[in-house]
């Protein structure tokens, strides 16, 4: 065998272009397969770290994935709101500890802008157990105050004190926007990896505010109402468009789902968000099972192609094997020498890979990171990744054996009659 | 003296559907003989030295080689045999390409023991028999074979088959691709370490002009009653 080691070695090292070729395109695809598992495994997590320790979020009636897109991920909209005195009394009902108002419907250059009260500094939860906090500034106070996520203020480069003009609707940005009632940035919370860090917070009389003098997306012709006088106004909403809400006892909440769902003043639903985050993983699962399988397929094309490089050197080969026969290699030398040539090549390839995933995540995850806010962290390899490793490396071992076969039949029906 | 190699009775062929290639009555070579064998091309010089060298069978026949049945041992056996005691050096292209010319020469001390501890000192008896071979030993070592010239490369692949003093050494054409000087000055060197070891040795060439230098010429066509001359 060590003899066989350092022929098989040295015989790579003289075909180098091939060989790195080869090699190569093992790795590209191995870091293409390990990337991929990767991002499904950071989503996932990221994803189901979105909304923490809320037992119900309750929205007009629809189905639980737009409810869930909106009111957490901030995508899409809400095709009905719910009245606030429907919100009042689900509030006050004994069993429930804390509940976040939401309305939305607004953006700021493309980042959504949402409308809440500081309960939601209070009691939202993210990641298990993490709570919102301040990287500068504070909550929000005056009807004009906003509060940014970390993300919004690094990619606009805001700080607090600076002033902002809140676009109507969510299309594009310009489409119309309510400059009459400029924001100022009370405050920036810290990145929490989550949609949080896209969104424009303020009051829910901020938003009221800025819609008094608006009536059907559009300004009410003759009708101006400064910000002073606003201020004075009862900005108490009428609608908003969903809330989070906490219990006292977890044991209650299909109870109160009930309640919400049966509610025979308005139209309403209450989801579970934990249920809805599974069901919009599911709805993802095939998307995200087609794409491993394609890696995997690319993986396969890798070893294809170094089983190729194999079979094609066979050919100007044969006087070598017929030369090493001639001293003394016996036929399961001549297949050790294929099948350790191939091993070496999908170790190379693997390793390279590992190289270019780790030299791809520094340069593609900053990317990633600030265009949809998703952080994944640059860790070591996993146990798994260490298992996709060691099975492309069994594979590309196991995929060697067809040109030692090859080689060895070749040499034994040759002997040493060495042609060229 | 004893017998090198003895042949009786062997029938061979490549495949069931070629032609006989070797049908040998008898044949004997003694040990320490430099035996000179002549034939044309494609008479079957080259398959009798395979068969020399245990790579194949005959269909038929008693083949016994420096003491040993080779036509009873297992492939195996016949492979470690032809590690062991026997040296070959082929018609051209004798060197592994990807190999330095000493790695290259210790190539048969690396797949068999008994080579290995006979040239003792494995790196310095490759330089030895490289000098011995008149070669420029510093200056080629590190240089990849594909430089030296056709010449060179004979000798270091002279070189490779001597190293342990195997018992028998197997030339198939070696000099076919020389010159006449560098052919007379190949079968020197070549001829000098096989006698001062006391090793046999089978030189077959379709050329008869260098017969004169041998203890013994002889025509494959003598003991070969077979004849294929496939025309190419
Ligand atoms: N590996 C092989 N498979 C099948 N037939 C072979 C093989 N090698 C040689 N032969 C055939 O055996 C016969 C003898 O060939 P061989 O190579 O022994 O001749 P040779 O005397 O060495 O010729 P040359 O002087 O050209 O080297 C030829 O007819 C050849 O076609
Ligand atoms: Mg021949």
């Amino acid at each position: 065998m060590i003899p066989v080691f350092r022929l098989a070695a040295k015989s790579l090292a003289s075909r180098r272009v091939t060989v790195l070729l080869t090699v190569f395109a093992i790795s590209v695809s191995v870091s293409l397969l390990l990337g991929v598992e990767r991002l499904r495994t950071e989503a996932r997590a990221s994803f189901s770290n979105t909304v923490s320790g809320t037992d119900l979020i309750v929205g007009a009636r629809s189905g639980s994935v737009p409810l869930l897109l909106y009111s957490v991920f901030r995508i899409g909209n809400a095709t009905n709101n719910i009245s606030w005195r429907s919100y009042q009394d689900i509030a006050a009902n004994p069993d429930v500890a804390w509940t976040i108002p939401v309305s939305l419907g607004d953006s700021h250059r493309g980042f959504r802008v949402l409308g809440t009260n500081t309960d939601y500094f209070r009691h939202f939860r993210y990641a298990r157990t993490r709570t919102l906090e301040f990287a500068a500034g504070k909550p929000f106070d005056d009807v004009f105050d906003a509060v940014l996520g970390a993300q919004v203020a690094s990619a606009l480069g805001y700080n607090v004190g600076h002033s902002i003009v809140i676009d109507h609707g969510v299309g594009s940005v310009g489409f119309a926007s309510h400059k009459d009632k400029p924001f100022r940035v009370s405050g920036i919370l810290k990145r929490t990896g989550t949609p949080v860090d896209q969104t424009v917070h303020v009051s829910l009389a901020g938003i009221e505010a800025i819609h008094i003098d608006w009536r059907s997306g559009r300004p009410i012709p003759g009708l101006s109402i400064d910000a002073e006088r606003v201020r004075r106004m009862n900005l108490q909403p009428e609608a908003i468009t969903a809330f989070f809400v906490g219990l006292k006892s977890r044991f209650d909440t299909f109870e109160m789902q009930r309640r919400v769902n049966t509610y025979a003043d308005e139209p309403m639903l209450a989801i579970l968000p934990g249920v809805a985050l599974h069901e919009l993983w599911s709805l993802m699962g095939t998307a995200e099972s087609a794409l491993s399988i394609i890696t995997i397929f690319i993986v396969m094309a890798g070893l294809i192609g170094m089983v190729t490089m194999l079979m094609s050197s066979l050919n100007e080969r044969r006087r070598e094997m017929a030369i090493l026969r001639s001293v003394g290699a016996r036929p399961h030398h001549v297949f050790s020498l294929f099948v350790l040539e191939a091993a070496f090549v999908s170790v190379l390839g693997a390793v390279l890979g590992v190289i270019l995933l780790y030299a791809g995540m520094i340069t593609v995850l900053p990317v990633i990171e600030s265009r949809y806010g998703l952080f994944i962290p640059i860790n070591p390899l996993s146990i798994n990744e260490w298992m996709y490793l060691g099975a492309v490396v069994a594979a590309g071992i196991l995929a060697g054996i067809a040109p030692a076969i090859a080689a060895v039949r070749m040499s034994l029906a040759d002997g040493m009659v060495v042609r060229s | 003296m004893g017998l090198a190699v003895e042949l009786n009775d062997i029938v061979y062929r490549w495949r069931r559907d070629r032609p006989v290639v070797l049908d040998i009555p008898e044949f004997s070579v003694p040990v320490g003989e430099k035996l000179f064998i002549a034939g044309p091309s494609g008479s079957g010089k080259t398959t009798l030295l395979n068969l020399l060298g245990g790579v194949d069978l005959p269909e038929r026949g008693e083949m016994t080689i420096l003491g040993e049945r080779l036509d009873l041992l297992s492939a195996n056996r016949r492979d470690k045999f032809r590690a062991d005691r026997i040296g070959f050096i082929f018609q051209q292209f004798n060197l592994v390409p990807y190999l330095s010319v000493v790695d290259n020469v210790l190539l048969p001390c690396r797949f068999s023991a008994p080579r290995l501890a006979r040239a003792s000192d494995a790196a310095n008896e490759a330089r030895r028999l490289l000098g011995a071979m008149d070669l420029p030993v510093d200056d080629l070592t590190r240089r990849p074979v594909a430089d030296l010239s056709v010449g060179q490369q004979q000798r270091v692949a002279a070189a490779r088959a001597l190293i342990g003093r195997p018992d028998l050494i197997i030339t198939d054409e070696p000099t076919s691709s020389l010159d006449e000087e560098a052919r007379r000055a190949f079968l020197d060197l070549l001829f000098a370490e096989v006698q001062s070891a006391g090793q046999t040795l089978i030189f077959v060439s379709h050329d008869s002009r260098l017969a004169d230098a041998f203890d013994r010429t002889m025509a494959l066509a003598d003991v070969n009653r077979a004849s294929v001359l496939e025309t190419v």
